[in-house]
């Protein structure tokens, strides 16, 4: 029986099928207010439909990192111990968990850039630009998660029981850890997206209380990083 | 024949996380560097400064196609930077982001040239070994592109003298225009195709063109992100110094805690220090990771549907585009976005 095989099957099962959750969600949101906003605006259908790409593009980051740890983990291989497996189930775990917050808060941001662009399509550059980097940084607490499934994957594991149960507290930790940050970060982008459709002499104020906002809502991946990491490396 | 037809541009399933390791010696001490990226980013450097010079060779005011191009897109950065940053201090930082952006996405767009190092792999190596029939029966791997090359000899040379023939019969001069050099090519490989002298070729020429068989993109390796995100870093934080002094800078780490007095000497009872600093850390990891993920998994996944297709030219279309043309492009924008909206938070009160 190859543990490292069936730790690498079963990790990209869990890293792909639940880490497509979230962004799922968050295209078909930002797909709904771009179909809104064009039978609002049937004149700057265009732009809408730009907007709609490539806020859609960006959101499906987190689902291609889940992809990409998927994709490692099926053709990765490795030496057959429990430890092994269990780091390769929990990068999978960890990815997956950690892409269904950013995903479904990186759609948010997308959804209000549609709607904005469908009431005033002279300003889509400065709300694309806001819609942008506020999905970018939401993004961040995947690509924490990804940074420990990597480090899961590639790291040498001591097979003994002490470090197994710690893998696998790492992965869960990082995983969960990245859902409610992903979200919150998401919301503020969609208000400061939304804010700036309304009024868009405020951008430069608005796009940097949202950064604020946004990296102090991140603290809590931040923890949830640094407790992986000490599971990881101290047991 | 098959590693040459299948995947993308030859790279099989093999090589999916393979990094290619060289080391040197330097004063007892030995360092390991990825020969793939460092060709890669001098071959990104190349181009890049071979535009710049094209374009201002020769400025005019009523400019011609390449300086207008070039114009239109320092004109797009600095209208960012200084909408981001205001003009008075944006000034310094344009000519950093806007080369830090032409060359992320020249980087992310590399991958989808054909590959031409296979193509002077073949040629130095039937040089070196007589011919290239010699060649093909030493080696399978060179089979494929071999026999690719004489189809398009074939096929060239039957093209040529039926345009021959043409000339004839119209009894037109034989015009030496932009196929001379289609012509003198093709005179080439003929030569090259029927050597016979064996050439001494230096080993590290072929040792070059061996590690390189395609073009890859320099960002798919994390060392140029993170080298990126670094650097980045190192101008946030030097600009905070400059515009909040040494202070202020060390200040802003007390956050939400007053810094005045003695505050200051008292940073580690403070635990909002330590979530600041680690904070500061992570927007670096953040940074280059978000880059590194998205061109890599790109890549990864061209690789592995080519693979599995078994498309006929070595190359699916759309996956490309997606991945290389516009994932490429958006990234290397949100990455030079993020540099310039970190230094207008850090370095701006």
């Amino acid at each position: 029986m190859d543990l490292a095989l069936i730790g690498s099957y079963v990790g990209a099962a869990l890293a792909m099928g639940i880490g497509a959750i979230g962004a799922g969600i968050g295209e078909g949101y930002a797909a709904g207010k771009a179909g809104e906003g064009i039978s609002r605006q049937p004149s700057s259908s265009g732009s809408i439909t730009r907007t709609m790409l490539i806020g859609q593009a960006i959101t499906e980051t987190s689902s291609i990192f889940a992809l990409l740890v998927a994709l490692i983990l099926l053709f990765r291989g490795g030496e057959s111990t429990t430890a092994t497996m269990l780091a390769y189930i929990f990068a999978g775990v960890c990815i997956g968990l950690g892409a269904l917050g950013p995903g479904i808060g990186a759609g948010l941001p997308a959804g209000a850039a549609c709607q904005g662009v469908a009431r005033k399509p002279e300003n889509e550059n400065s709300i694309m630009l806001n819609m942008i980097i506020g999905q970018a940084v939401t993004q961040t607490s995947v690509i924490f998660a990804l940074v420990v499934a990597l480090l899961l994957i590639f790291q040498n594991h001591a097979d003994t029981f002490m470090h197994n149960v710690a893998i696998c507290g790492a992965g869960l930790a990082m995983g969960f850890g990245a859902i409610g940050p992903g979200i919150g970060a998401g919301i503020a982008a969609y208000n400061a997206t939304d804010s700036i459709g309304y009024k868009v002499g405020t951008s430069k104020v608005v796009t940097t209380t949202m950064l604020l906002g946004q990296s102090v809502c991140q603290s809590t991946a931040i923890y949830s990083l640094v407790v992986a990491m000490i599971l990881m490396f101290m047991f | 024949m098959l590693i040459y037809l299948t995947g993308k541009w030859g790279l099989s399933m093999d090589s999916i996380g393979v990094i290619t390791k060289w080391q040197i010696v330097l004063f007892g001490q030995s360092i390991s560097y990825n020969p793939v990226m460092l060709m890669m980013t001098w071959i990104v450097m190349a181009i890049i400064v071979i535009l710049a010079i094209l374009s201002t060779r020769k400025m005019k005011k009523k400019p011609g196609k390449l300086q207008m191009m070039m114009e239109l897109f320092y004109k797009a950065f600095r209208d960012l930077t200084y909408s981001t940053l205001g003009e008075e201090m944006g000034k310094a930082y344009v000519p950093y982001i806007a080369t830090l952006f032409i060359f992320l996405l020249l980087s992310n767009y590399i991958g989808i040239l054909p590959p031409v190092f296979q193509f002077f792999h073949m040629i130095l190596y039937a040089l070196d070994n007589g011919g290239l029939a010699m060649a093909a029966s030493d080696s399978a791997i060179m089979l494929g592109p071999i026999l690719v090359l004489r189809s398009v000899l074939i096929v060239t040379v039957i093209l040529v003298a039926a345009n021959l023939l043409m000339l004839l019969k119209k009894k037109k001069d034989f015009k030496f225009g932009i196929t001379k050099y289609f012509y003198l090519f093709i005179a080439f490989l003929f030569v090259v195709s029927n050597w016979m002298i064996p050439l001494p070729i230096p080993d590290f020429l072929y040792a070059w063109m061996a590690i390189i068989p395609v073009f890859q993109e320099p960002t798919k390796f994390l060392s140029t992100p993170l080298s990126l995100g670094l650097l980045s870093a190192v101008v946030v934080h030097v600009s905070a110094i400059k515009y909040k002094g040494l202070k202020g800078y060390l200040g802003s780490y007390m956050d939400p805690l007053p810094s005045e007095g003695i505050w200051m000497f008292l940073f580690w009872i403070n635990p909002f220090w330590y979530l600041n600093v680690i904070g500061e850390m992570a927007k670096v990891v953040s940074h280059s990771f978000r880059l590194f993920g998205n061109i890599l998994g790109g890549s990864i996944i061209i690789v592995i549907v080519s693979n599995l297709t078994y498309f006929m030219l070595p190359m699916p279309a759309f996956l490309n585009a997606f991945f290389g043309l516009f994932t490429g492009a958006i990234q290397a924008f949100v990455f030079t976005m993020l540099a310039v909206t970190y230094i207008a938070v850090t370095a701006k009160d």
